[in-house]
């Protein structure tokens, strides 16, 4: 790991790589663990019980109270730890970071433009695309989760989805490599056909249509090729026989009233197995839905409940009074969504295409609000979910034999304060964070002026390393760069301060590992106090003083 | 919290006559019953009986829970039928071909819009959401019921209403495609091809399936949506509305339909209808016009209000439509101006807005007219419609009182975005007109 | 002597032809006029009925008149005369066809530019003007439009060859006061944006009316020794308040706002547009602030608003003690006025409340109205005969005079009419 840049920042890699060796719970040492003294909840529902789980080669091999263990087993001490079925996510772009969308040419017939430009590339699949090392992977076992349904990005025929371990191992670790054909009602970029819902949906159902005789006719084929013209028929349409016949459900992204009535609808044609994906509100819908048995992936981007006016001298009419209360109805109703689906006991689970994995606390105290016991969310979140993505046989809960995708916590899950301190996927151990963090209360209406150059530095274990910042304001936006120990500059990302409290990002390729880190500090005049993260390597101290004021 | 609730329960039962039925019972007693098609019957009753109308006589008695409009001194008309509107659909152009006719605007039924409830406080029971008028050949309308309250878009739909097309001629697919994206049509020569060749197009497809059908070929043929409707098109299943300005073009599209053996013909706006009276009239085309818009763009230039009237003293199926959400809900008002520019009869005005766009649509059999067995759709006024003081009181779909200007909140929206805004002020004078072009340029709306 | 007239008459028809081709109607005719029997809605003086004498372009007497002989009569038995109408807001005579866009004169490029003139662009041949006229539409406030201060306004009566012939003198300056609402369905700015981009015009208007402000301070003492500064210069006699400022303002908020600058500004003011003003009706009663509203047939200006409330508006403000006068903002079909005004009178402001809003109040608001909006004994003779209620389609609208002038019953549609009700050749024949 002797790379290019000898900076400062390489010596923050380097640091927390030799951490993280020297740290044996990361490190497979041998094929078998055991979780020893861990308050067990096998499956959503259950009280906890006392037990020692013994994983072998990522399988859950035993639950015991003795110490029975084979020998060479790297024992974790979880005395005052819970253990959970780790989470699921139902759907999201996880471990598929978005390109940006290449500007198309411009197409010489609208009408027709091709497949790849009116959106229809159901062949994709997410499979060359996805990236275990992606920052977004560690945000979502930090949250708790252990397997993602990634779904590729796409327009209205968006490509194939896979079900995968959230764990970075030489080979992808698939749980279902070809889970899902994702669709949606997006319209093709740029005037070309389909531009607008009523041209996806006729598309939709004219590529099915051509699926259905282009299927028959490959089998008719197939079976006796004599005479017969050759089939030789694009891979788009081939794409879409398992849609056809069933064996692949088809996740179609439906948020509002309209879009779910919608879905419904062309599903009647389609008469694909539907799961509805990302949705927020169901409308009428709710008879139909049970009828089908179409489940529900229901959005975890929640809004908050409206706040009431603190400004006691704005007044507020009647009329706008009503216009308030009508749109905290929507919101309830939609916070209640998960509640409704439960007391209609239609299938549901959670997708997570606009939610932040950090936020999952918070999404959590919402659905509390509105009925959800913690067992219904844990179910949603686990058995439920892998009982869509159809991978309940093998996680989901925490039995015998099924894979060892636990999440360790240092008190009952979903309550405030607690936090979790392990993430098991498939028997790797992640350890998180588990400093809690100093609370920054910041003060948002603190008037401070970051412009200028600072000297920082970051307190990683063993080793302590300065670098020096520098801030320009313009336009009350900020801006800034790193300048390492050899006079090497890079540009900070994203630097806001909002009242007192100063964020940036900073990521660089270094032999081939993306590394981003994030600061988050809270500023006084002339000096700020924070933290550092970087990648999945947890968060560090990080400190700094200014050293000189803005140019004036 | 609490009080949240209660607030939204007392909402809820406001607007809660409109929810859940589709069908209803109602008498309405002692009108001015307009029939339209049967005179005007003074002091009559009309009893609408689980969604149809069952009577019309003096003294009609109904069973006890029956709800019961006193109509004394009103006036109890057929309900209103707009020919060409844009409302309760959330896509109106699919602007990227000359013929997009695989598109289906009963796709994008938007059953929250609240012009539906606009719409039916200006007595307009039913209409025809069309296809914009971007392409030489649009996409397929939808001719919808106004249920609203109702959210479910199966709800909207005129159930086996006959299927309709929108075609375009002139400027607006000229501008599109021609100089939009430099293809076929720049001319209204071209847009006459693009009809031909579409046809012929076809005619090709339809065979081509016959004979994989009948097994003369093995491989089926690629199937292409857009064909589909071309091919019922040429079957005589589909009736064509098309968007229409000048006389030249008019004949045009009447001499293409002719070649390929299509009869079921209705023209929008056909702003110089009046210059090819006899020829419309001797084809069998109708005419669904605007009672007085013109000079907004060249194509119109050389227009006259009086077109309704010289259609309808020519023998022509003549309708007035709105192609407006503003319009459609005085379509009483505008049938009026026939009066004013071509003096037409009381009967004469009130069919253009019932049962005259009721046959353009093919449901005259079950709306436009207040007689035994046809659906309850009716609206009644507190003076004649005709007049400018006519208010629509009562507007009734299917026998369910939809419009109760007694029973009237503010805010009749059905649906609420949990992530939308709450409503602000919205400047509408820059495109209170109509919706035609919708899609297509949204910051150049203004167009027909 | 009659030979003479004879052969001036054939000279000005030969010289007129090329303006009849391009308008299609005929001509005018000019003289003394008693219209007798007629049932006189004054609007001023209540219902008379009797006679009028037009003389001279005026309205020489009312009630019981005789003949002195020498007056063209046209008999009203049965028959009704209200004054001209008037349109307090459109782009009548500026824009011509909607769609191409060099025959549009109201709208100049800037945000700045209260020098430009509407009466220099009014084409006093268009063939929108004879269309509107023969609706009993005799007047019209035309007015540029876009930017903050879009120009000058006219008041034009509907007959003339010239813009001059047509001016009534009036002239309004225009200003739109930035509007914190949404521009339209196509809008896509976010809340936020729409407030900083209002916030920011604001800044603009105060800007530039403190700057004519100062302009026309310096001026008092250094007169036409300033730089030419015709934009500032335009602003001046309103400054002075020698000029009425017209200032469009739909929406709850920037009506009160603008209620406020106006009294801030200490201008001469009327409101334009004021679509939301049946929120605050009193508060704009309060202000003692003529108000010119409408289209009245007009959408609801949010989802969640009732139905009827662009119908309504005009009565409600009426009712609160506001001066009331409507405008259909129109352009080719401001021959609506009549029906704008007729919804207002169904949906509460009555018919009498109606008529006012678009004949004295309007002469009113532009102060004009010993001149114009009402039928009085020395008025401009403005004036229509019809057979009953104006705002009733079924009426019609037989005879209409402006200036005195007997004008030609006869528009393009008219014209069009005539030509095809019975076509000749008819179906098939060459």
């Amino acid at each position: 790991m002797i790379g290019r840049i000898c900076g400062v920042l390489l010596c923050i890699i380097i640091a927390l790589n030799q951490g993280q060796s020297q740290s044996p719970e990361n490190l497979q040492l041998s094929k078998n663990m055991v979780i020893e003294n861990v308050m067990l909840v096998e499956k959503a529902g259950l009280s906890p019980k006392k037990v020692n789980i013994v994983i072998h080669k990522g399988i859950i091999k035993e639950i015991i109270t003795t110490t029975n263990y084979p020998p060479d087993a790297v024992v974790i001490k979880a005395d005052s730890l819970y253990a959970y079925p780790a989470f699921i996510d139902a759907g999201s772009h996880t471990a598929y970071p978005k390109k940006e969308e290449e500007k198309q040419e411009r197409a010489s017939d609208p009408g027709n433009p091709g497949y790849d430009l009116a959106g229809v590339t159901p062949q994709h699949t997410v499979h060359d695309q996805l990236n275990l090392t992606d920052g977004s992977v560690d945000k979502m076992r930090k949250a708790g989760f252990a397997v993602s349904h990634v779904l590729p990005r796409g327009r209205m025929l968006s490509g194939q989805g896979s079900v995968v371990l959230l764990k970075a191992d030489e080979t992808i670790p698939y749980l279902k490599k070809d889970a899902s054909m994702y669709g949606t009602f997006k319209s093709a970029q740029g005037r070309v056909f389909p531009s607008t819902v009523i041209g996806v949906m006729t598309k939709h159902r004219e590529l099915f249509k051509q699926a259905e005789y282009a299927k028959r006719y490959e089998n008719s084929y197939a079976s006796s090729p004599l005479g017969m013209e050759r089939p030789a028929y694009p891979e788009q349409i081939q794409a879409l026989y398992p849609v056809l016949d069933k064996s692949q459900p088809f996740f179609f992204h439906a948020e509002k009233t309209l879009d779910v009535s919608r879905a419904l609808t062309l599903n009647k044609d389609l008469k694909s197995k539907m799961i509805l994906t990302e949705v927020k509100q169901i409308g009428p819908n709710i008879d139909r839905l049970k009828a089908l048995g179409v489940p529900i992936l229901i959005s975890l981007d929640l809004p908050k409940t409206m706040e009431e006016e603190k400004d006691s001298t704005k007044v507020i009419s009647d009329s706008e009074q009503k216009l308030i209360e009508r749109k905290k109805a929507a919101i309830k109703e939609y916070q209640s969504l998960a509640m409704t689906l439960k007391s209609q006991s239609i299938p549901f689970g959670f997708s997570f295409l606009e939610t932040k994995p950090g936020d999952l606390q918070k999404k959590v105290t919402i659905l509390m609000e509105n009925g959800m016991s913690k067992d219904d969310i844990l179910k949603a979140l686990t058995i439920d979910a892998a009982t869509i993505l159809g991978i309940s046989n093998v996680t989901g809960t925490l039995e015998r034999n099924k894979l060892a995708n636990i999440i360790l916590t240092d008190g009952e899950i979903f309550e405030k304060e607690t936090t979790i301190n392990y993430t098991i996927v498939e028997g790797k151990l992640y350890k998180h964070d588990v400093k809690k963090k100093k609370k920054m209360t910041g003060d948002k209406d603190a008037k401070v002026d970051l412009a200028g150059a600072w000297t920082a530095t970051a307190k990683i274990p063993g080793q302590e390393q300065s670098v020096k910042l520098i801030f320009k304001k313009e336009d009350d936006e900020y801006s800034g760069v790193l300048v390492d120990d050899e006079g090497d500059e890079y540009q900070l990302k994203n630097v806001e301060l909002q009242g007192n409290i100063l964020s940036f990002e900073l990521s660089f390729t270094q032999q081939g590992m993306t590394i981003d880190m994030s600061v988050s500090a809270q500023v006084e005049t002339d000096d700020f106090e924070g933290t550092i993260s970087v990648n999945d390597f947890g968060s560090f101290p990080f400190e700094g003083s200014r050293l000189s004021n803005p140019e004036k | 919290m609490k009080s949240i609730y209660i607030i939204w329960s007392l909402l809820i039962c406001s607007i809660s006559f409109l929810n859940g039925q589709e069908k209803g019972d109602v008498l309405i007693k002692n009108g001015t019953v307009i029939t339209i098609t049967n005179g005007v019957l003074e002091n009559h009753d009309v009893y609408i009986k689980d969604g149809i109308i069952k009577n019309i006589a003096k003294d009609i008695s109904a069973p006890k829970n029956v709800k019961i409009i006193d109509a004394k001194g009103k006036f109890v008309m057929a309900g209103i039928v707009d020919a060409h509107s844009h409302i309760g659909i959330t896509t109106v152009n699919e602007a990227t071909a000359p013929n997009t006719a695989q598109v289906w605007v009963g796709d994008a039924i938007n059953p929250l819009d609240v012009s539906l409830y606009r719409a039916l406080a200006g007595g307009v029971t039913v209409s025809h959401a069309m296809h914009g008028s971007a392409n030489a050949i649009g996409g397929e309308c939808e001719t919808i019921k106004h249920r609203y309250g109702e959210i479910d878009p199966e709800m909207m739909r005129m159930k086996d209403a006959p299927r309709t097309i929108k075609f375009a001629l002139g400027e607006n697919p000229m501008r599109v495609h021609g100089e939009g994206s430099d293809i076929v049509p720049a001319t209204r020569m071209g847009v006459e091809q693009v009809m031909r060749n579409s046809f012929a197009e076809a005619k090709k497809y339809k065979k081509a399936w016959s004979d994989f059908n009948s097994g003369k070929t093995k491989k089926p043929p690629m199937y292409d949506n857009r064909m589909e409707t071309m091919v019922d098109i040429l079957e005589g299943e589909i009736i064509i509305h098309c968007h229409s300005y000048r006389a030249d073009e008019i004949l045009m599209l009447m001499n293409v339909c002719k070649d390929y053996g299509v009869n079921k013909l209705v023209f929008q706006h056909v702003n110089e209808g009046f210059k090819v009276a006899p020829e419309l009239a001797a084809w069998g085309a109708g005419a669904s016009v605007f009672s007085d818009w013109w000079a907004y763009k060249f194509e119109v230039y050389y227009s006259t209000a009086y077109n309704a009237a010289i259609l309808t003293k020519n023998g022509v199926l003549t309708s007035i439509n709105s192609d407006s959400q503003e319009l459609i809900r005085h379509l009483y008002h505008e049938a009026a101006k026939s009066q004013k520019y071509g003096d037409l009869t009381d009967e004469e005005a009130l069919k253009l807005i019932t049962i005259n766009p009721a046959k353009q649509l093919g449901i005259d059999d079950r709306v436009g007219s207040i007689e035994k067995g046809k659906e309850g759709d009716i609206v009644i006024f507190n003076n004649h419609p005709l007049s400018i003081y006519a208010i629509p009181e009562y507007t009734i779909v299917d026998g369910v009182v939809r419009f109760d200007i007694n029973e009237d909140p503010t805010d009749m929206r059905v649906d609420i975005d949990p992530e939308g805004s709450i409503p602000t002020y919205m400047h509408t004078e820059t495109e209170d007109h109509d919706r035609c072009m919708q899609g297509v340029s949204e910051s150049h709306n203004h167009q027909h | 002597m009659n030979k003479l007239h004879i052969y001036i008459s054939c000279v000005l028809l030969i010289l007129c032809f090329s303006d009849i081709q391009a308008q299609m109607v005929g001509k005018g005719s000019y003289g003394k006029f008693l219209l007798t029997n007629a049932e006189i809605h004054t609007v001023t003086n209540g219902v008379i009925n009797g006679s009028v004498l037009i003389d001279n372009g005026k309205i020489v007497s009312i009630g019981d008149v005789s003949n002195s002989g020498d007056a063209t009569v046209i008999d009203c038995s049965g028959k009704r005369i209200y004054p001209g109408f008037i349109d307090s807001g459109t782009t009548l005579g500026l824009n011509e066809i909607g769609a191409v866009s060099l025959t549009r004169d109201a709208n100049e490029i800037g945000d700045f530019t209260p020098q430009m003139q509407a009466l220099t662009a009014v084409n006093p041949n268009s063939v929108l003007i004879p269309v509107t006229r023969v609706n009993g539409v005799t007047t019209v406030l035309t007015t540029p439009t876009g930017g903050l201060f879009p120009g000058t306004a006219t008041l034009i009566d509907l007959w003339g060859y010239t813009p001059n012939q047509m001016s009534t003198g009036f002239q309004a300056l225009m200003v739109n006061y930035p509007n914190t609402g949404k521009r339209g369905r196509w809008d896509r700015r976010s809340e936020e944006d729409i407030k900083k981009d209002a916030e920011k015009a604001i800044k603009k208007l105060n800007e530039y009316w403190e700057k004519a402000v100062s302009y026309s301070k310096i001026y008092a003492t250094a007169g036409d020794d300033m730089d030419y500064n015709p934009e500032l210069e335009a602003i001046r006699p309103a400054i002075n308040k020698k000029m009425k400022v017209v200032i469009n303002c739909n929406s709850k908020a920037d009506i009160l706002s603008a209620i406020k600058w106006i009294k801030k500004n200490d201008i001469d003011a009327v409101l334009a547009g004021v679509r939301e003003g049946y929120m605050i009706a009193d508060s704009i009663a309060a202000s003692g602030i003529p108000v010119i509203t409408g289209p009245i047939l007009d959408m609801p200006s949010r989802a969640s608003e009732a139905y009827d409330s662009a119908y309504k508006n005009a009565g409600v403000m009426q009712k609160a003690g506001v001066l009331v006068a409507i405008q259909t903002r129109e352009n080719e079909n401001v021959r609506n006025l009549l029906y704008n005004a007729g919804f207002a009178a169904a949906y509460g402001m009555g018919t009498e409340g109606a008529v006012e809003a678009i004949t004295i109040n309007p002469a009113k608001i532009f102060g004009v109205d010993e001149m114009y909006g009402s039928i009085e004994e020395g008025k401009v003779a403005n004036l229509f005969i019809c057979d009953g209620d104006p705002f009733e389609t079924k009426t019609t609208i037989e005879q209409v005079f402006i200036g005195g002038w007997k004008i030609p019953m006869e528009s393009r549609h008219t014209l069009l009419y005539d030509e095809f009700l019975k076509r000749n050749p008819g179906l098939d024949e060459k």
